[in-house]
């Protein structure tokens, strides 16, 4: 092995150790959070506790309860986990015996069945609730904290219990109202809650805002590469999103399928009529006349955009004849590449040496015979490559189908765009896909062309 | 009409570019049935047009071309069935080269005379042995040598069953050590009995095998004969100018 070699291995070995490596530093810099003094973790969940209310009713309770921190412990997850003592007004023993209140307050009797939304119904409540926390006594309790050493600063961790605790049993009397399917009315009977706006009203009185999520303590790579995860989950498994996308890659495949056929077909058509003008020295009548249209046709459809074409395939010819829009669409794209397809075969039978044809001719092979069997598959493979182009081109071109409504690739796409408000992810994925179409597509041509040629040779 | 005669051709007339150029200037000859005819004559003289001419290639302007008794000029002639019958061979080939040396054979005996693809492929396959290519069917066009292209185009006419093969310049396009093996096909069919017309520059071909030759100038036959009264004894100028100039 040559020494050039030799170094170039070593060179790259160390450039992929390198990157390897960095990658892994960038993700785990460390585990442990950095030191914190128990003052200053008293005041951080305090102050993120505080913030969690946002609800009047809430308020009061946050406003009176105060956290202090007992003891400081490092976790492995750049956590600090806090031994805490948490006064807070014990709003769980001063709303539960009130539930057959609130749940019998407004029901469909009463309201003269008139519905309420869950707004109403908030504000009926909100009054009576801060009266009764009002009166609530504060209790202490013990519970442990973890706060998360992130790129914001420490982020408190609460889970419900935690919640639960430091807000006086606001979790239970959640869940409790939640999970209330009946409640004792004024003659003792049992009645079903059958408004869930009840529930809802109740919630949003004492509503708190809070990430259930863990906070993310990894460092810039690493929350790049959370969000990315999070972003991908969201648009591709969540609501089986990628099943959309599958069921928009199969109606492209098949559209460009369907137009392709129809192009081939066509685009041999008009070429075959436009060579057989342009060689043969006596014109007749018919011929001009095929000519003259294949030269509007081709005119037509390579001077105006694809776009436009289909619109007005679409919205102005067929539409009103009752035609589906995915037929429409094959239909437009079909006849669109006819006319590229048109032109390379053209240049494609022009190519083919007369000496071909007049060895058919003189064989005693009709002027069609000769083209269908030797001039054809001669210019067909001639021009293969610049059809394969064609092709791809046209399984791109497909993607403005979506503009007539045809459920294709794009449009699910643009449809999971719209649902999560993330751009990114769906339009990433239909680049891919269609960037991995095009290279096996041009992948199988260029097999095909090579045994075509090992054929000849 | 006599029967003895294979083509008979009548005041035969051929322009180009609306009369510009006069490329076949009142032709007249005959041809019999069994007869080798060689064309010869300078660069220009019309001597492709001719042969062309007689199965159509080209279009002539004017004249009459009987073949086998049937007037290929008119225009009820269904000029396909006519060309069958008429073997052409060409400069250049013309082999297709996207078939195999038997699917160029068998391609028109089958598609135009519905001859079984068995019967075709074993005709086939006999008329290459006649010209020592029976190991190369199955070879593409692209594989073979200039000479055993040019004999795969000969028994490629021949598969039709031709009445008359019509040669242009077999051979000019050939290395000089492989026209030897065409002219010895050419031999071996005239000796058959094929009529054939041949345009050629091979003298030697013509003194041995023709029983006329035929000196074109300028459109038109300046002077025709046995081979020997040609290439000994020619009567006008410019054939005594022109075999001067090749011998
Ligand atoms: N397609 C054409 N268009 C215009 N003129 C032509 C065409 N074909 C032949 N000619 C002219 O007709 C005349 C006769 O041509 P032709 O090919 O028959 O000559 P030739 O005797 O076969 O010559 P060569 O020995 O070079 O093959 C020439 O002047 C030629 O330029
Ligand atoms: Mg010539």
């Amino acid at each position: 092995m040559s020494s050039k070699k030799l170094w170039a291995i070593i060179i790259s070995v160390i450039i992929v150790a390198s990157v390897i490596a960095g990658m892994f530093y960038a993700i785990n810099v460390s585990t442990k959070a950095k030191d914190i003094d128990i003052q200053e973790a008293e005041t951080i969940v305090n102050q993120s506790f505080d913030d969690m209310a946002y609800t009047k009713a809430m308020k009061i309770v946050s406003d009176t309860n105060y956290i202090t921190v007992n003891s400081v412990e490092y976790g492995s997850e750049k956590n600090v986990i806090l031994d805490c003592s948490v006064k807070s007004l014990d709003i769980h023993s001063v709303l539960s015996p009130q539930y057959n209140l609130f749940l019998s307050a407004k029901s469909d009797k009463e309201t003269g069945n008139m519905k309420k939304s869950s707004l109403d119904f908030k504000r009926e409540f909100e009054e009576k609730i801060i009266e009764l926390i009002s009166a609530a006594q504060p209790v202490t309790r013990n519970c442990v904290i973890e706060i998360f050493d992130t790129h914001t600063g420490y982020v408190v961790y609460a889970t419900e219990e935690v919640i639960d605790i430091v807000f006086g049993g606001w979790s239970a009397v959640k869940n409790e109202i939640l999970a209330a399917e009946t409640y004792t009315n004024e003659n003792g009977e049992e009645v079903s809650v059958e408004h869930k706006n009840i529930n809802n009203g109740f919630i949003q009185c004492i509503d708190l805002r809070y990430d259930s999520a863990k906070p993310d303590t990894s460092n810039a790579i690493g929350r790049m590469w959370n969000s990315l995860k999070k972003d991908f989950h969201r648009n591709f498994i969540e609501h089986d999103r990628w099943e959309m996308i599958m069921v928009g890659l199969m109606t492209t495949l098949k559209l460009t399928f369907f137009s392709l056929i129809i192009g081939i077909f066509l685009g041999f058509m008009v070429a075959f009529v436009r060579c057989t003008y342009l060689k043969q020295s006596k014109k007749g009548i018919l011929l001009k006349f095929m000519n003259g249209i294949c030269q509007v046709y081709l005119t037509v459809i390579r001077g105006t955009p694809a776009i436009v074409q289909i619109l007005i395939m679409h919205y102005v010819i067929l539409l009103p004849m009752g035609v589906d829009k995915f037929v429409s669409a094959v239909i437009c794209f079909g006849i669109n590449s006819g006319a590229y397809v048109a032109e390379i075969v053209r240049g494609g039978i022009m190519s083919i040496d007369e000496g071909q044809t007049e060895a058919g001719r003189s064989l005693g092979f009709g002027y069609m015979a000769t083209m269908y069997h030797i001039v054809f598959p001669q210019a067909f493979k001639a021009v293969l490559p610049a059809l394969a182009n064609e092709f791809v081109v046209l399984l791109k071109e497909t993607s403005i189908a979506f503009t007539i409504g045809v459920a294709d690739l794009m449009k699910e796409v643009n449809t999971i765009r719209a649902a999560t408000y993330t751009p990114f992810m769906p339009l990433l994925a239909a680049a891919v896909i269609y960037l991995i179409l095009v290279v096996i597509l041009s992948k199988l041509v260029s097999l095909l062309e090579r045994r075509l040629r090992k054929s000849e040779r | 009409m006599n029967a003895n005669y294979m083509i008979e051709i009548n005041g035969l007339r051929k322009e180009y570019l609306g009369g510009k150029i006069v490329a076949l200037d009142n032709v007249t000859t005959k041809i019999g049935k069994g007869e080798v005819v060689v064309i010869i004559g300078p660069s220009g003289s019309g001597k492709s047009t001719l042969l062309r001419s007689l199965n159509r290639l080209e279009e002539p302007n004017a004249g009459h071309i009987v073949f086998d008794g049937v007037d290929i000029m008119d225009k009820k002639t269904d000029i396909n069935l006519m060309r069958r019958k008429m073997g052409m061979v060409f400069q250049q080939f013309n082999l297709f080269p996207h078939m195999t040396v038997l699917k160029n054979m068998c391609i028109a005996p089958v598609k135009l005379l519905k001859m079984p693809k068995e019967d075709a492929e074993k005709k086939a396959l006999d008329l290459l042995n006649r010209v020592g290519l029976g190991d190369r069917a199955m070879a593409y066009p692209s594989q073979l040598s200039g000479g055993q292209k040019q004999r795969v185009a000969i028994v490629r006419a021949l598969m039709m069953n031709p009445d008359v093969m019509l040669f242009d310049e077999p051979t000019s396009a050939l290395d000089p050590e492989m026209v030897g093996e065409v002219l010895d096909v050419m031999k071996q069919l005239a000796s058959e009995g094929m009529t054939m017309v041949v345009v050629t520059h091979e003298m030697g071909f013509a003194r041995e095998v023709a029983d006329r030759v035929i000196f074109m100038a300028d459109g038109a036959i300046e002077e025709e004969g046995k081979p020997e009264e040609i290439f000994t004894s020619p009567q006008g100028e410019r054939t005594k100018q022109f075999l001067k100039s090749i011998l």
